[in-house]
């Protein structure tokens, strides 16, 4: 039937004879392994998700065989010690065999019709050395590929074997020589020896797939990921055409497990040759032994062996020296006994008995990539293939996950061996020593003997220890394929096919739809976030911050330098020539205003009414820079006080206050307005600032003893004996420009004072601060800068020093205020100007 | 009495992190602080002695800071030219001229005519002539006021200037009556003064806080922690 | 003492090459002005030094220590004793072991400014302005009254102006209407005075012009 097959991965039309989709190289049809009830010789179809092994074995012809090898290779890599060597050796020797041509379903990816050889049991062992290398490589290829393995190989080397030992094994009458091996007599003999035992199989085996389930694949996900695409329904039709000694491995794994005696006809003959041949003591070795490659013999001696010594689960099986020095056709009942070869009657038994006393042989850590053999289709096609002899059977064990034992027809992905390739697998098998699975087989339930084998194999490939199969294949395998089955078997699960998306046809898969009933949608986040009422505020703000970002002001255009340098230049000469102008022409002196500031006349007052020869305390507190000024101010002051003959008592609380003391009295004297000399008494340098003034305040005496002259003069009589304190003098004078020095000494003094006048000479900048001194009375008068000694001057009829700066100070005064008047009526214009440009510019 | 934290906070787990030496400074600053101010209101003899005391260390102290202010214009400037800054050479200059200066201070005196020759040369011509300079850059400033920042407070300012200017000296051609006999003397006794007051009263308030607080041991300027 | 004529005109010359180097600063920074700068700092520093040491240190605390003969002369080593502790100010390692005595001059300042304040500027300055409408004190009622009432506001307003508690609104820190008022009513008189003060000032700083150009005219005429 020639239809097209829709890809279950891109969805893209390919023919139904392609097994692997030419887009995305997935794979067409799934591959299943056969249920244990399905019939082999006549069975149905399995259903939709089941492989026709037969077609697919007579449609591709492709060079998937290099798939099978390397798949083979690896799965015979895995194990590191000789004893699982020898297993490789075998199953590439199966590949040997069906020279042929016949095509073997590709359940091993990266396995090749090759790995089998020409027959020769030594060939085909020793090649399967040979390409453990090559095989790794080409299984890694496939690896990735979504259909990892190719089916057809499987189905090709199945089918030569059927091919090939089909007329051996009809003519073996032993149950083990059923499966078809090839004409050659070779290593394929043995595989038609091979049946079930009763109750031979490892105890392990009842913990295998189960399969007497209908259609029940065990865990669909352990197969590759690559078997479980294949498996889908739409690709299932095709029947796969199983070997018939993989359906009789089928077949007795299920009778061994169900501990039912085989019937004959169900017992693969080669395992009954298996068996006869490989225990003579016991068993009556049938003449059909001598057919078995010496090597299987070996194997299966070595494979007793190893199961007496060897009490772990892992088989030990070594065919390096047993099966190539025996050759090609040597087969040993224990070892098929350990690879699930089961032999038939009571050698079977005898075997089964020793192997699984000898060999904890746990079926369930089989390798996982042998449960490719079980889900793979085209087994399942050589199961359901009618060209298989009936009867025949396949050995359990690996045999069986290779077939997919225990899978029905319904299935998704099992795989039913098809009887045709089974019948050609043929011959007898020597005896050799039996592999550890078929040494393991158990007594499989009363199955036909698709069913058994498919039982048989399918355990048995879940019997296999992980360590034969290459790691890419287990990492194909889902845990669960680790897990026992009864740990994982979840029948509710299984009940489940799943008929949409990629998975559709399996079985025990995971709903795809799964709880989206009762998935909650998540809750609407609000777009709007709720602000409180500071939020909002903060919100506003930053929109503020963020629109006035976006207008920037412009800063103001800083002015050039050179227009700086040139404006102060400007500046310097008109304030020079405004100052030297009335010094070089000799400019008049104009009258002094009549009104006087009152606080100078008080001074005057106090000044005037100030007894001959009094104490006054003269505190000299201003720099340098200002002494122009206070010395024009205070020149008239201290004539006036010197022409009264009082005893002056310099003090400062500045370092240079009594020089500048000394300079004022010389300026006095220069000015000719004293008429005698003065007294002067200089306490010396006050330092501490408020504390020294404080310290002084409350006792002058002690905080400055002595006289820069190191005179005692609080004691001496013509100085200061009389003055006790601060109230002692008759006035106290305060020469000052800064304002924060005479609220101290105002401040300190206050209380201390009594009577004692308090004078002010002060700069024109303390004026303003130092007023309300004034006004509150703690200050008595107070003469301000060169204006305010001008009047003094003036009231007092006399012309000292500020009359000498008067005419420039007018002048340069005059000159400074048309400078601020044209220079500010300029700076406004200039900046109203500036603000109309800005705002055009915004605009 | 030492820690703030000790006595307010009694309970507070901070406690543990009071330092031994801010106990020490702290106490120091507030015995010697009260003993001084109680001064001013009780005349107790002994606290009026003490208080003396005080006042004294505090004068002989300040001398001692002008001292360490030199020495620290000293190390500052010296290392400057060691390490061969920009004006090295100039700082180099700065302490010859000291040294030379507290030297011949040290040996002749203060009022000895040398050190008058150099206050008289050196000392007072510069400081003159700073505060010549200085007109000029004020009289600058002004002129860039309303161009810098333009406003009624700065209209206001220049204004007053100006007619306390006016008022202070007549003109070359003639005195203004009205300007020097009403407007001067308002606008500085009564206005200015106004102002003046206001701002003393505000200056005097402020400095009492400042000395609760440091009395109180909330501030610690001298580096208690 | 007079100086000789030859110091005198040693003095001048030196003055006017000072002068003219500080001058010089009207036509741009130069290292003429800058050389005159760091010589004046010099000498400021070493006759404010001498000055401390000849008019207070010795004086008042070495000599006394020496002689022992004042009464107090066991006390004065303890401000000697602060004294050097003061010292270790200037190293970094070391100066914790100023704090104390940083203290003590902290605390004695304290407690003079609380004295210097309350007594000094704050009471007798609201007395004063009580008084102002003491109409008894002479002069025109109505000129003393309404001089009384601009001072008054120009106090009050003043003080008012450098207040900054405010009550927060949803627009933000702000003060009451009346407050607001006063405030500016206060900038306008605290503007005004301080317009005074740069007046005085200019006055001061041209009274300084002044006197140099002279100096440099005389001197120059003397040359002459």
């Amino acid at each position: 039937m020639m239809a097209d097959i829709r890809c279950q991965m891109c969805g893209k039309l390919s023919s139904d004879e392609l097994e692997i989709c030419p887009f995305c190289q997935a794979r067409l049809t799934p591959l299943h392994m056969p249920s244990p009830s399905d019939d082999m010789e006549g069975s149905d179809p399995v259903e939709s998700s089941e492989v026709n092994i037969s077609e697919r074995i007579e449609g591709n012809q492709e060079a998937d065989s290099n798939e099978m090898d390397s798949l083979l290779d690896d799965y015979i890599e895995i194990p590191s010690d000789p004893a699982e060597l020898e297993v490789k050796e075998w199953l590439a020797g199966l590949d040997q065999e069906s020279n042929n041509e016949m095509e073997t379903p590709d359940l091993i990816p990266g396995g090749s019709a090759d790995t089998f050889g020409d027959g020769s049991d030594d060939d085909w062992l020793s090649r399967l050395n040979s390409q453990e290398n090559t095989g790794a490589e080409q299984v890694d290829q496939d690896a990735e590929k979504q259909d990892g393995y190719a089916e057809k190989d499987l189905v090709e080397w199945l089918q030569d074997f059927k091919n090939d030992d089909e007329s051996e094994r009809q003519q073996n009458s032993q149950p083990v020589s059923d499966l078809p091996m090839n004409d050659t007599g070779s290593n394929d003999d043995w595989l038609d020896r091979l049946q079930p035992i009763e109750g031979s199989v490892s105890r392990d085996i009842d913990d295998g797939v189960d399969i007497t389930d209908e259609g029940d694949l065990g865990d669909v996900e352990a197969l590759p990921e690559s078997l479980q695409d294949s498996t889908e329904g739409s690709s299932l039709e095709e029947d796969i055409e199983t070997p018939d000694w993989l359906r009789n491995i089928q077949a007795e794994t299920l009778d061994l497990s169900e501990g039912t005696a085989l019937d004959e006809a169900q017992s693969p003959d080669w395992m009954a040759d298996l068996q006869a041949e490989t225990f003579p003591s016991g068993n009556d070795v049938d003449s059909d032994e001598r057919d078995m490659p010496a090597w299987l013999r070996e194997i299966g001696a070595d494979s007793l062996e190893f199961g007496e010594s060897n009490g772990s689960g892992t088989p030990e099986i070594s065919f390096e020296d047993t099966a190539i020095d025996q050759g090609a056709g040597d087969f040993d009942d224990e070892m098929a006994l350990k690879e699930g070869l089961v032999p038939p009657g009571e050698k079977n038994q005898d075997i089964e008995a020793s192997v699984l006393e000898a060999n904890d042989y746990d079926l369930n850590s089989q390798v996982e990539s042998l449960e490719s053999f079980r889900h793979g289709s085209s087994l399942e096609k050589l199961s359901s293939d009618e060209s298989v002899a009936p009867g025949t059977t396949m050995p359990s064990g690996s045999l069986q996950d290779f077939t997919q034992a225990g899978t029905s027809s319904d299935t998704p992905g099992s795989l039913d061996l098809d009887d045709g390739i089974m019948d050609d697998i043929s011959g007898e098998l020597e005896t050799v020593d039996l592999p550890e699975w078929l040494k393991e087989l158990k007594d499989p339930e009363v199955l036909s003997s698709d069913e058994l084998m498919d039982a048989e194999v399918a355990k048995k490939l879940d019997a296999i220890p992980e360590g034969e199969l290459p790691e890419w294949i287990q990492d194909m395998q889902p845990v669960e394929s680790m897990l026992p089955q009864d740990e994982i078997v979840d029948e509710k699960l299984n009940e489940f096919v799943e008929n949409t998306g990629p998975l559709a046809g399996l079985a025990g898969v995971l709903p795809l739809a799964a709880n989206t009933e009762t998935r909650h949608s998540t809750k609407p986040y609000q777009e709007t976030p709720v602000l409180s009422g500071e939020q909002n505020q903060q919100v506003e703000l930053f929109k503020q911050i963020l629109n006035s970002e976006s207008n920037p002001k412009k800063p103001p255009l800083p002015v050039k330098r050179s227009s700086q340098r040139l404006l102060r230049w400007i500046v310097t000469i008109i304030m020079l020539a405004a100052v030297l102008v009335p010094i070089l022409i000799n400019y008049p002196v104009a009258l002094p205003a009549s009104n006087y500031p009152p606080e100078m006349i008080q001074v005057r007052k106090i000044i005037f009414g100030l007894p001959n020869d009094s104490p006054v305390l003269m505190i000299f507190d201003y720099g340098p820079a200002y002494s122009a000024e206070l010395e024009a101010a205070a020149s008239s002051i201290v004539g006036d006080l010197i022409n009264k003959n009082t005893r002056l008592v310099y003090l400062s609380t500045s370092p240079t206050g009594l020089v500048l003391a000394d300079h004022l009295m010389n300026g006095v004297r220069s000015q000719g307005t004293s008429l005698i000399d003065p007294r002067v008494t200089e306490l010396g340098y006050l330092p501490g600032d408020i504390q020294g003034m404080a310290s002084f305040a409350n006792n002058p005496s002690y905080t400055l003893p002595v006289s820069t002259d190191g005179v005692h003069v609080w004691e001496d009589t013509q100085v200061l004996q009389d003055v006790g304190s601060l109230s002692g003098f008759a006035a106290l004078i305060l020469l000052t420009e800064n304002s924060e020095t005479a609220r101290n000494w105002i401040e300190q003094v206050e209380g201390h004072l009594g009577n004692t006048p308090l004078l002010m000479v002060a700069s024109a900048q303390a004026e303003p601060m130092i007023r309300p001194y004034f006004e509150s009375g703690q200050v008595d008068g107070m003469v301000t800068g060169l204006a305010g000694g001008k009047a003094y001057e003036q009231a007092m009829g006399i012309s000292g020093l500020s009359a000498g700066y008067w005419s420039s100070f007018r002048s340069g005064l005059f000159v400074i205020e048309l400078i601020i008047i044209f220079g500010g009526f300029w700076s406004l214009f200039g900046s109203l100007r500036d603000r109309k440009l800005t705002r055009k510019e915004e605009v | 009495m030492g820690c703030y934290r000790l006595h307010l906070y009694w309970s507070d787990p901070e406690i543990g992190r009071c330092n031994l030496k801010s106990i020490v400074s702290t106490s120091i600053a507030i015995l010697s602080g009260l003993v001084v101010l109680v001064g001013y209101f009780v005349q107790i003899p002994i606290l009026v002695e003490l208080r003396s005391l005080f006042l004294d260390w505090a004068v002989i102290l300040a001398a001692f800071m002008v001292f360490i202010g030199v020495l620290n214009i000293s190390i500052v400037n010296i290392s400057h030219f060691t390490s061969g800054k920009k004006d090295g050479f100039f700082g180099l200059m700065l302490i010859i001229s000291m040294f030379v200066t507290l030297a011949l201070g040290l040996i002749l005196k203060p009022g000895h005519p040398i050190m008058n020759f150099i206050f008289n040369s050196i000392q007072l011509p510069v400081e003159l002539s700073l505060m010549a300079v200085l007109s000029i850059t004020f009289l600058i400033a002004a002129i860039h006021l309303l161009r810098r920042k333009p406003g009624w407070v700065s209209i206001t300012f220049l204004v007053t200037a100006l007619l306390i200017l006016v008022g202070t000296a007549p003109s070359p051609f003639g005195e203004f009556p009205l300007l020097g006999g009403f407007l001067k003397p308002f606008i500085a006794q009564v206005l200015a003064a106004s102002g003046a007051r206001g701002i003393i009263l505000g200056v005097g308030l402020a400095a009492l806080t400042m000395g609760l607080r440091i009395l109180f041991g909330a501030d610690r300027p001298y580096g208690g922690k | 003492m007079a100086l000789n004529p030859t110091m005198e005109f040693a003095s001048a010359v030196i003055s006017f090459l000072f002068t003219i180097m500080i001058l010089s600063y009207l036509v741009g920074d130069n290292p003429l002005f800058r050389l005159g700068i760091y010589v004046f700092i010099g000498v400021s520093a070493g006759y404010a030094a001498s000055v401390a040491f000849q008019d207070i240190l010795w004086p008042k605390l070495f000599v006394p220590l020496i002689t022992g003969n004042s009464s107090r002369s066991l006390f004065l080593w303890i401000p000697l004793f602060m004294g050097v502790l003061l010292v270790f100010k200037l190293f970094p390692r070391v100066s914790r072991l100023g704090n104390p005595v940083m203290a003590f001059l902290v605390g004695i300042g304290a407690a003079v400014v609380i004295g210097g304040a309350v007594l000094g500027t704050i009471i007798p300055q609201t007395i004063s302005t009580i008084n102002l409408f003491d109409l008894s004190a002479g002069g025109s009622a109505v000129e003393k009254i309404f001089e009384s009432v601009v001072f008054m506001i120009g106090t009050i307003s003043t003080l008012v102006y450098f207040q900054y508690t405010a009550r927060k609104t949803p627009q933000g820190a702000k003060r009451g209407r009346f407050v607001e008022l006063l405030s500016l009513l206060g900038k306008i008189f605290i503007a005004i005075t301080f317009g005074v003060v740069f007046a005085g000032v200019l006055t001061a700083a041209l009274t300084a012009l002044v006197d140099r150009v002279m100096f440099i005219w005389t001197f120059l005429l003397s040359l002459i």
